[in-house]
């Protein structure tokens, strides 16, 4: 049953929503510019053949997409970008929570390995990667000097199809540590210290705390922190285009910059637009999934 | 049962030293209330037992074999903290059985202690529940639960009862009291309420500051405080105070009040204690009369409020006065109830049964 409001009522219910809209207009603005109208554009210009300046020239359908299913370049892509995250994700988290459990302890001195631990935070993935470029040059760089020094021959980092991927993970994995480390150190410190008082007291190992102490209390930043790293690794590109440009013969050709090349190198903006849609449509199911399959073993207070 | 022996036990935090050379023995069975206004230390003093602080100097005897390095778990106690420090991510039982597995018991053993835990605490129903869906008074029970399952010798408790209402504190008070009895628990309670150490323990060690100001039964301190801050920290409300010089006749306030406490003294200036019920309607002696500044009847007694030297002191007369403010009213206090303190807040002893005539009387 529908009651008609009396007309006073109605104006102030507009005007409530005019002001409201007044107060969001800001984010309102920001996300619809750099948001929501790219958002739309791109899954737009997926269904379209482009020229090289990205106008829309022709309605294709599916096309793009069915070329890239079939495409051997599209799927090696993929592969990249697959082992990509699952060498940089896991082992970002591992070492970001030993660290933190490290750094955790009541030490003197601790202060400066938590700034040191956290450092890589301040750098400019560009900075680093200049950083890592030296470290892993053939002649020069120190991987290969300590290699040559025990005695086994150099590796050709960078520039070996089998080393490339592995060699960017890693670089990728020290970038990431410190923001990692920070926030997992920051969940640690709120667990309250009384827990491990009681366990002491009742005369519970280390190893059994961090089971059933630490792990499930500091689990909602674990998960956090998962997502995050997820979302990350799979939207990488600065460390690809300074340290190897998708190369050697494709192997770190993430997806970001395979859709980067194909745009603005390739000029094909359709096919590369409809990667994009694929390459949101990917993160969204796994987030989703995560939220899905993780967050029930996940305790929040 | 197990007894604790301190010896001049002491604790610093770098340069500030927050327990001085306390030495005590805590009997086997007996429930040892420390109190002390926040900061005094005390919780210092039961995390040094506990073994979650170091000590600095001095011994621990826990049953005469000294207990200085020994770990938390190796001190056979169990801990209740005051904000309970259960895991929330654990169910009521799995709280309750948490680290048994280190006592070498099985599966089976654990849920038949747990079980028999849960029913001395009334917690049979909650034991698949996680603390967060218990109320504050039902997740008090699950620490005392936990403490008892270990069947250690020794409790220890930091304060367990302040995050409860006034009600429920009192009930607690007694179970944890009747607890302890039943088990035979050599007990350390840590309170800042001088009301629960006076109504729950068998002996009271009250602290300032890093010192021991008097240990001693409940009534001990009461009656006999050793000095004015046990006077002033102990009971509600606190003793009355006043400066008081000698004079021929007797002890007297600034204001002229004249005081014949049962106390002999060198010393010519003292300070005169008085509980707030031991100052009576006077019948025929007539210690002072005062001024009534207040009057607050509360059905079974009267508070009087007055100033004796520039200090204000309450009078508690059993029954309902009907009293004006402004009224004169003639007081009378036994002179063996009367306290006297040194200049330096220490109590003298009574030595002779009456030292002084009352002549005159106040007007």
């Amino acid at each position: 049953m529908t009651v008609a409001l009396p007309r006073e009522k109605v104006r102030t219910r507009l005007s409530d929503a005019a002001s409201g809209l007044l107060y969001l207009s800001p984010s309102i603005v920001l996300f619809g510019v750099f948001l929501v109208y790219p958002l739309l554009r791109t899954i737009y210009l997926s269904f379209f053949r482009t020229d090289t300046q990205g106008t829309p020239l022709e309605f294709v359908g599916v096309g793009h997409y069915s070329t890239l299913f079939t495409s051997a370049a599209f799927w090696q892509s993929i592969q990249a970008t697959v082992g990509f995250v699952l060498l940089t994700v896991p082992l970002t988290i591992l070492i970001a929570l030993g660290l933190a459990l490290l750094a955790n302890e009541k030490l003197k001195g601790m202060g400066i390995f938590r700034t040191a631990f956290s450092a890589t935070m301040g750098m400019s993935v560009a900075a680093s990667s200049v950083i890592w470029m030296f470290m892993y040059n053939p002649s020069i760089g120190i991987f290969n000097r300590f290699l040559e020094a025990v005695g086994a021959s150099g590796v050709q980092w960078l520039l070996d199809p089998q080393y490339a991927l592995l060699s960017v993970s890693l670089a990728t994995v020290w970038m990431n540590i410190g923001f990692t480390f920070l926030i997992l150190l920051g969940g640690l410190q709120n667990i309250d210290r009384t827990l491990y008082e009681s366990a002491d007291i009742a005369g519970t190992s280390y190893w059994t705390q961090l089971r059933a102490i630490t792990i499930p209390m500091l689990s909602p930043t674990l998960f956090f922190v998962g997502i995050i790293s997820l979302i990350n690794a799979f939207q990488t590109f600065g460390q690809i285009d300074l340290l190897t440009k998708g190369g050697p013969t494709n192997a770190t050709n993430v997806i970001v910059y395979a859709i980067y090349k194909d745009a603005f190198i390739n000029y094909n903006v359709g096919s590369a637009s409809a990667q994009a849609v694929l390459l949101f449509i990917a993160v969204l199911l796994l987030t989703w999934l995560q939220f899905k399959l993780v967050e029930r073993k996940v305790h929040y207070q | 049962m197990k007894s604790i022996q301190l010896q001049q036990l002491a604790k610093s935090f770098g340069e500030t030293e927050v327990i001085r050379g306390i030495d005590v023995t805590i009997e086997a069975g007996e429930f040892f209330a420390l109190v002390g206004p926040s900061g005094c230390g005390k919780s210092t003093m039961l995390r040094m037992i506990a073994g979650l602080e170091s000590i600095t100097s001095g011994t621990l005897r826990i049953d005469g074999v000294a207990a200085n390095g020994m770990k938390p778990s190796e001190r056979h106690l169990s801990m209740v903290f005051q904000n309970y420090a259960l895991y929330p991510h654990m169910t009521v039982e799995k709280n309750i059985t948490f680290g048994l597995h280190t006592k070498g018991l099985t599966k089976l053993e654990q849920r038949e202690r747990c079980l028999q835990a849960a029913e001395t605490l009334g917690l049979t129903d909650y034991l698949k529940r996680k603390p967060r869906e218990l109320s504050g008074g039902q997740r008090q029970r699950v620490a005392l639960a936990r403490a008892i399952v270990t069947e250690a010798p020794i409790c220890l408790m930091d304060e367990p009862l302040s995050n409860l209402d006034a009600k429920l504190r009192a009930k607690m008070r007694s179970e944890i009291r009747q607890l302890q009895r039943k088990l035979g628990l050599t007990m350390i309670y840590v309170t800042h309420d001088q009301v629960e150490a006076m109504t729950m323990a068998d002996r009271i060690m009250l602290l300032n500051e890093g010192e021991v100001q008097q240990v001693g039964k409940p009534l001990d301190l009461y009656n006999k405080p050793a000095n004015t801050f046990v006077a002033s920290f102990i009971g509600s409300p606190p003793m009355n105070l006043v400066n008081v010089t000698r004079q021929e006749k007797g002890w007297m306030a600034s204001d002229g009040r004249l005081f014949h406490p049962n106390a002999l003294t060198e010393t010519s200036q003292a300070t005169l204690g008085v509980r707030p019920e031991q100052i009576k309607p006077a019948d025929e002696d007539v210690t002072f009369y005062a001024e009534l500044k207040n009057i607050e009847v509360l059905g079974t007694e009267t508070i009087l409020a007055f100033d004796v030297g520039g200090n204000e002191w309450l009078a508690k007369w059993p029954g309902q006065w009907p009293l004006t403010v402004g009224e004169k009213v003639a007081c009378y206090v036994d002179p063996k109830q009367m306290s006297l303190f040194d200049t330096n807040g220490q109590r003298i002893e009574p030595r002779q049964p009456k030292l002084f005539e009352a002549l005159e009387v106040f007007q």
